[in-house]
């Protein structure tokens, strides 16, 4: 096939998106176990990690600037480019949640979560991890379809969102400590919101790259 | 085949709240959506005695703007540029069906080749300037044309077409010099001067710098870009990139591997075509998968 060693540098590169996205995942399938056990040891390595994914970041991109420069992608090889560019950047995103929920760990006291909270907590990272695993898997075998299906998901975790921070809102009393200790849990609840809609943009740039179009989910 | 004319909507540069957002990226490229078709072919068929070259060949081209042939050697994609202006009217055995539009005019049914000539000038592969002088060059074209020019009027578009492709600032203070002298770039530049100086509606390009340095090729390319705004330009290339610079629309040609004919076999905006072919084998042609 002509063009076999662009060809190679194309799958390096997605190859390099992919571990990104592995690593990302794993870590953020330990950060809210972490921050519910108070683990402030697991917390400090959730912060230490960002770096190492910063670089992987640059790396990606780095690279696929110069396949850019240097080899005139088109068509669908244009896409795969500008798709791992997005999506690389969308994990670094959500790496920095993952350590954000480390910080939050460390800097909150040990007290208690409410079973409830916890609860909702536990639910939010299982279902925002499933998407993401998902999108992760659409973008390794270019599934349009499949990218497709799993933004929808991301209502769910709306729904759990506004429970947990409804939750909160009534828990909040006049005791100072009280607040403290809530705006926290939000910090949380907000990061993996946020992780969701993350996801989804992942989906809207794996959709990009099989099908040719750019479609915005809401 | 697959047509996509005008489905990419070029004019809506607002964001989602409708706000301008000044999108930059493919200024260059210009929508031809709700241009008119100078030319077009209509189930044109192209044969060489019992040999089918083209097949069943659709494509309208639209006023003032680059439209640019791509596709796999023996694809007949010159073939098809030639007969734009019945460059072939000589070869012994062709023979052509269908009809070729040039302003609602079936030019297969013209009689006066030259007028037709006049209308859709050529520029080759290789410059073929005279073996006289740079005036006489350009000029060449003007005489062999029914009309009666003065000599003024005759020196202001020999200066006019030199400026138009970008050779005066090179030439001007020297006309009387051999055409033949000339760099590789500039005879090109003469060549296209020799077309232009007649004002024909459309200039079809035979892959025009494919023996030129790169150098020459982008200045000849920034000169399409400029004539555009006058002419209507058809361009063969081999170079994918080329196309995928200067071109507005961009019609992908493919030989039947039983029958061996050519035939379009997508074609659309070159944005479109270069980001999202709709068919496989655009795709890999596009993305030199094959070819």
């Amino acid at each position: 096939m002509p063009r076999e060693h662009f060809y190679q540098d194309l799958l390096a590169v997605s190859g390099q998106v992919s571990e990104l996205g592995n690593v990302v995942v794993e870590e953020f399938s330990k950060a809210v176990p972490v921050f519910i056990a108070h683990d402030t040891d697991a917390a400090q390595h959730l912060i230490d990690s960002d770096e190492d994914i910063n670089q992987r970041r640059v790396n990606i991109v780095v690279d696929c600037l110069k396949l850019l420069a240097t080899q005139q992608p088109t068509a669908s090889d244009l896409r795969m480019l500008a798709s791992n560019i997005e999506i690389a950047g969308e994990l670094e995103r959500i790496h920095d949640y993952i350590k954000g929920i480390g910080r939050v760990t460390i800097e909150r006291g040990d007290e208690v979560i409410p079973p409830e909270v916890q609860d909702i907590l536990t639910e939010m990272s299982d279902l925002v991890q499933g998407m993401l695993n998902d999108a992760l898997s659409a973008f390794d075998s270019v599934n349009v379809e499949m990218a497709q299906s799993i933004p929808a998901r991301d209502e769910q975790i709306d729904v759990l969102y506004r429970r947990g921070t409804h939750r909160l809102a009534i828990s909040v009393t006049d005791d100072m400590s009280t607040f403290q200790r809530y705006r926290s849990l939000q910090e949380i609840l907000n990061y993996l919101e946020r992780t969701g809609d993350r996801v989804k943009n992942i989906c809207e740039w794996v959709i990009y790259r099989g099908a040719g179009h750019y479609s915005e989910f809401d | 085949m697959v047509k996509k004319v005008g489905t990419y909507d070029f004019s809506d540069q607002s964001g989602p709240d409708g706000e301008d957002t000044n999108y930059t990226a493919g200024r260059t490229h210009d929508d031809y959506s709700h241009s008119k078709a100078i030319m077009d072919t209509e189930h044109f068929n192209f044969f060489y005695g019992d040999f089918q070259a083209l097949t069943d060949v659709n494509v309208q081209i639209p006023e003032h703007h680059i439209t640019a042939f791509i596709g796999p050697s023996g694809c007949g994609k010159s073939t098809l540029l030639r007969s734009l202006n019945r460059m072939q009217d000589r070869v012994p055995s062709v023979r052509m069906e269908g009809a070729i539009h040039l302003d609602g005019k079936n030019v297969l049914e013209m009689e006066d080749v030259v007028e037709l000539r006049t209308r859709v000038g050529m520029i080759f592969q290789r410059a073929n300037p005279f073996p006289m002088s740079i005036f006489d060059n350009v000029a060449y074209g003007m005489k062999l044309s029914s009309q009666e020019y003065s000599k003024s009027e005759m020196e202001d578009r020999v200066h006019e077409a030199l400026k138009d492709a970008a050779l005066w600032n090179d030439v001007g203070d020297n006309l009387d010099k051999s055409g033949i002298a000339l760099s590789g770039g500039q005879q090109q530049r003469l060549c296209i001067a020799r077309a232009i100086v007649v004002e024909p509606d459309v200039l079809l390009m035979d892959e025009p710098c494919a023996a030129l340095d790169p150098i020459s090729t982008l200045a000849i390319e920034d000169t399409m870009l400029e004539l555009k705004e006058r002419y209507t330009i058809v361009i063969v290339t081999h170079n994918i990139q080329q196309a995928a610079r200067v071109s507005d629309q961009t019609v992908f040609m493919l030989m039947d591997p039983e029958t061996r004919s050519g035939y379009v076999h997508e074609y659309g905006t070159t944005i479109e075509m270069f980001t999202s072919p709709q068919t496989q084998e655009t795709n890999d042609y596009i993305t030199g998968r094959f070819g």
